[in-house]
């Protein structure tokens, strides 16, 4: 088994070599050697400055408030006594943006609230538009919304409710352990949380470029990608990702100093260590109130506005319902076929890859306690936490010339970002199997690769499952990498649902994504069952 | 899970064993429309049964941008390109990156439509109009003139393409800030007027009345009227913005004698016969002109003036429209 593991992290670090360590390398060395650069013009130029605090304002404030959001949601639901049903319904509905690519949203919240034409126009005239930063703001924290709340989920499943009871039987009211008991002991992992929403907020690419850049407010992802597509500047652009790296870096780095010696979050649920449920009182029901209508905002509403934008006709039209945007698509877009097939290809095989090499590495790290295994998930790790733009840039300079215009850069580029939700999902699976059931094969004789083969990994099935599923869903629909990556033959269906929707058609591009989505939640939902709810959103 | 590793071996499998293509491959740059592509891919297969037509379809500005970042690593892989910015092919000229072919073919064309040591000719011309939602503006209301739409009542009304993304659009800015000078695009943007995408992101703001007045191909027009007649253009004052549309054969093309006949395949009667079904404007004068729109002969009479000192005063000022475009317009 020692041997299996020992040439799996061969391959795994030869992997990491080739997709980040010396694309990042020759990145940096270029980037610091372009000679004809005006550092200083570059930085002190209004246009850069604005980029600059566009991109921090769009990330604390996201982070600021789908934190405290999702944080009194969360703890409105663990406190009181409702309806089971009612609980998982609404759980599940605040999940699931999670599982779609941010800009589908963005492409809803078109639909619903664009000047003169948004849907809800008809009932809200004065509505705000949707365009500009706050725009931005809004649509980034209602998804980020479920982002964080399965951040705080480990905190609510492993928080000692005896405290909560202790305090209430001492007189204070729930509004008083909220902030003087619970709100203390969350303080980390709600730090944790929001440095993670924001850096997830900062490399967004597809809701600023949707939703930001026609108002002309531009963010530090959005200027790289002019520099590239429009202004064919490599140098500004490898200035402007150092600028977007050195700034992920000081947030990581703190989130890490918050979390330092505390265990990281696991996408696995466990048994809730509740406390002393309460009956609702009249503010707790206006709060579940506000809750279920944060659900219908974030979640149902723009995702019905893709599903009602793929069957019109005439968007202009709501009662011109009718299939031909889907025939036009599937008949007469020659690159959707070729996007479809390329983004499974590449999204299937970057997961099938991602989540053997998650599954032997963390075989290593928590049976055979090898430091190597840590380094490569410690590696994997950087790789998601680096923005995609990044990623694609460094990948661009290193391969340029070579496998650019092929699918190998693309499942490079996926792999290196979303490889760790492999990692992060079998790590702590493994390491809740009891280590007995292997040591009982091994004295009835099985090799250690035997107990592995028939014994670990049929037991952690449900959870392979949930690790093909959470590193597929985002490779499937995956912009950011994409958008920069994608040549000739090479349409992936996050980039040509991105240009059909900028550039040409916004109904195809919602059928393409209601297709997407539709997809995405079936396999979720499939996982759910076989899992019995353990995995999943 | 057993259903789920089965379905992606099964499709893995799939993906590995298709078939491997036979004969030739031509690579074709083109910023025509879906239907367009489709349609020449199909006359184009019929004409050479034994070669594969691979098509790369985008706006004329993102086709120069990934030609100028493939030839950063030696080569494109485009053999033929026809796009809309004639102005970025005095670049690839200069960068001896276009095959000189003197095609009989292209012998009858006017001289400002051909390059005169023949590294590209004129295809087609899309000519760049204004279009309005008669539902939100009535005959008498709407815009007659470019300069109208600076005017009150068409505060935040307006829309156009970006010329960064598209190569009418561009050649309608250079065009226009020639004509009417830099100071429109500031009267513009002070009214409110976008720029972004391409023509059908501009026709569908207009259709949806997000934006029910634009700065917009007649060709996108003509195809939006057949389902939504309240759609109109008006051929605004100053002069339509007449786009002469390039097609042109790469140096670094693996198959030169291919390129030339699938080169000359473009001007064939057949050929100019597809750029009619797709509402375009062909390069031949005789030929007859899209559904309710004037001939190319009236078309260029109504146009702004166009010959070749002007192509290459804007070749030369290429990156500075551009960039005074994005100060005044985007930033």
């Amino acid at each position: 088994m020692r041997a299996l593991v020992r040439s799996s992290e061969i391959l795994h670090g030869t992997l990491l070599a080739l997709g980040l360590v010396c694309p990042l390398a020759l990145f940096f060395h270029k980037t610091l050697s372009f000679e004809n650069t005006d550092i200083v013009a570059l930085f002190s130029s209004p246009a850069i400055y604005n980029a600059t605090l566009n991109s921090l304002l769009l990330s604390l404030l996201t982070a600021l408030f789908s934190t405290i959001l999702a944080f009194v949601f969360s703890w409105i639901l663990w406190r009181y006594d409702w309806s089971p049903r009612l609980v998982r319904a609404l759980s599940i509905t605040m999940k699931t943006p999670y599982l779609l690519p941010p800009f589908f949203f963005a492409m809803g919240w078109i639909a619903l609230a664009a000047p003169s034409v948004g849907y809800l126009r008809a009932l809200y005239p004065d509505l705000p538009s949707i365009y500009g930063m706050s725009g931005t703001v809004f649509v980034m924290t209602l998804w980020s919304l479920a982002f964080a709340m399965i951040q705080l989920q480990v905190f609510f499943s492993q928080f000692p409710g005896h405290l909560e009871d202790a305090a209430i039987l001492c007189g204070a009211s729930p509004l008083q352990t909220f902030f003087r008991i619970t709100t203390p002991l969350a303080r980390p992992q709600l730090v944790s949380c929001f440095l993670l929403v924001s850096v997830s907020s900062l490399a967004a690419f597809g809701v600023p470029a949707m939703l930001a850049s026609p108002d002309r407010a531009y963010v530090l992802t959005t200027r790289i990608y002019q520099s590239i597509k429009s202004d064919q500047n490599f140098s500004q652009a490898g200035w402007l990702s150092l600028l977007l790296l050195v700034i992920t870096i000081v947030l990581l780095l703190l989130q890490r100093l918050v979390m330092k010696g505390r265990h990281a979050a696991a996408l696995v649920s466990g048994k809730a260590s509740r406390p002393a449920v309460l009956r609702p009182s009249f503010h707790a029901k206006s709060a579940m109130a506000l809750i279920c209508f944060f659900a219908v905002i974030a979640s149902v509403l723009p995702c019905a506005a893709l599903v009602l934008q793929s069957f019109l006709r005439d968007r202009s039209d709501v009662t011109s319902i009718s299939l031909e945007k889907y025939i036009y698509v599937f008949s007469q877009i020659p690159d959707g076929w070729i996007a479809l097939s390329n983004s499974l290809l590449t999204a299937s095989v970057g997961t099938i890859i991602a989540t053997f090499l998650g599954l032997v590495t963390a075989y290593g790290m928590a049976r055979l306690h090898l430091r190597s295994s840590s380094w490569m998930i410690e590696a994997w790790n950087i790789g998601f936490a680096l923005p995609g733009t990044i990623i694609a840039l460094s990948l661009l300079v290193f391969y340029a010339g070579s496998i650019t215009d092929t699918l190998w850069i693309l499942g490079f580029g996926y792999l290196i970002k979303y490889g760790a939700f492999s990692a992060r999902t079998l790590s702590p699976a493994l390491s809740a199997l009891s280590k007995e059931l292997e040591e009982a094969a091994w004295m009835n004789g099985a090799s250690p690769r035997q107990a592995f083969l028939k014994i670990v990994v049929p037991l952690l099935k449900p959870a392979i499952a949930a690790a093909l599923l959470l590193a597929w869903v985002p490779m499937l629909s995956e912009l950011t990498i994409s958008v920069l990556l994608v040549g000739v033959g090479t349409e992936t269906l996050g980039a040509l649902i991105y240009r059909l929707q900028e550039y040409a058609d916004p109904g195809a591009a919602a059928v393409l994504a209601v297709v997407v989505a539709l997809a995405t939640l079936i396999l979720n939902g499939a996982l759910r069952r076989v899992s019995k709810g353990s995995f999943g959103i | 899970m057993k259903y789920l590793v089965s379905l992606v071996a099964l499709f893995s499998l799939f993906v590995g064993c298709t078939k491997k293509e036979q004969g030739p491959t031509i690579w074709i740059y083109a910023s025509f429309y879906n239907h367009v592509v489709q349609e020449y891919d199909a006359k184009l297969k019929a004409k050479f049964p034994n070669v594969n037509f691979r098509w790369y379809q985008s706006g004329s500005e993102n086709i120069a941008a990934k030609v100028n970042s493939e030839l950063l690593s030696g080569k494109t892989q485009a053999d033929l390109i026809l796009t809309a910015d004639l102005f970025w092919y005095e670049d690839l000229k200069a960068k001896g990156v276009l095959l000189k072919y003197p095609s009989p073919a292209t012998s009858s064309l006017a001289p400002q439509f051909r390059d005169p040591e023949f590294a590209w000719a004129v295809s087609r011309v899309p000519a760049m109009v204004i279009a309005y939602h008669s539902d939100v503006y009535g005959d008498a209301q709407a815009p007659k003139s470019f300069s109208d739409l600076v005017q009150p009542q068409f505060k935040n009304k307006v829309a156009m393409g970006s010329p960064l993304e598209s190569g009418t659009t561009f050649t309608t800015v250079a065009q226009l800030s020639r004509k009417l000078g830099w100071d429109f695009f500031k009267k513009l943007r002070a009214n409110g007027a976008i720029s972004a995408g391409g023509n059908s992101a501009v026709m569908a703001k207009i259709e949806t009345k997000e934006r029910p007045v634009g700065i917009v191909l007649l060709e996108n027009i003509i195809a939006t009227r057949r389902k939504n007649p309240k759609i109109k253009w008006v051929f605004p004052k100053e002069g339509i913005v007449s786009v002469p549309s390039p097609i042109a054969i790469t140096s670094t093309t693996s198959n030169p004698e291919l390129a030339k006949q699938v080169y000359d395949y473009f001007f064939s009667k057949e050929g100019q016969e597809v750029l009619l079904k797709g509402d375009h404007h062909g390069i031949f004068a005789d030929a007859p002109a899209p559904e309710g729109a004037p001939d190319l002969t009236k078309l260029l009479a109504i146009s702004l003036p166009w010959n070749s000192t002007i192509l290459h005063e804007v070749h030369r000022e290429r990156d500075n429209i551009k960039k005074q475009f994005t100060s005044i317009m985007l930033e």
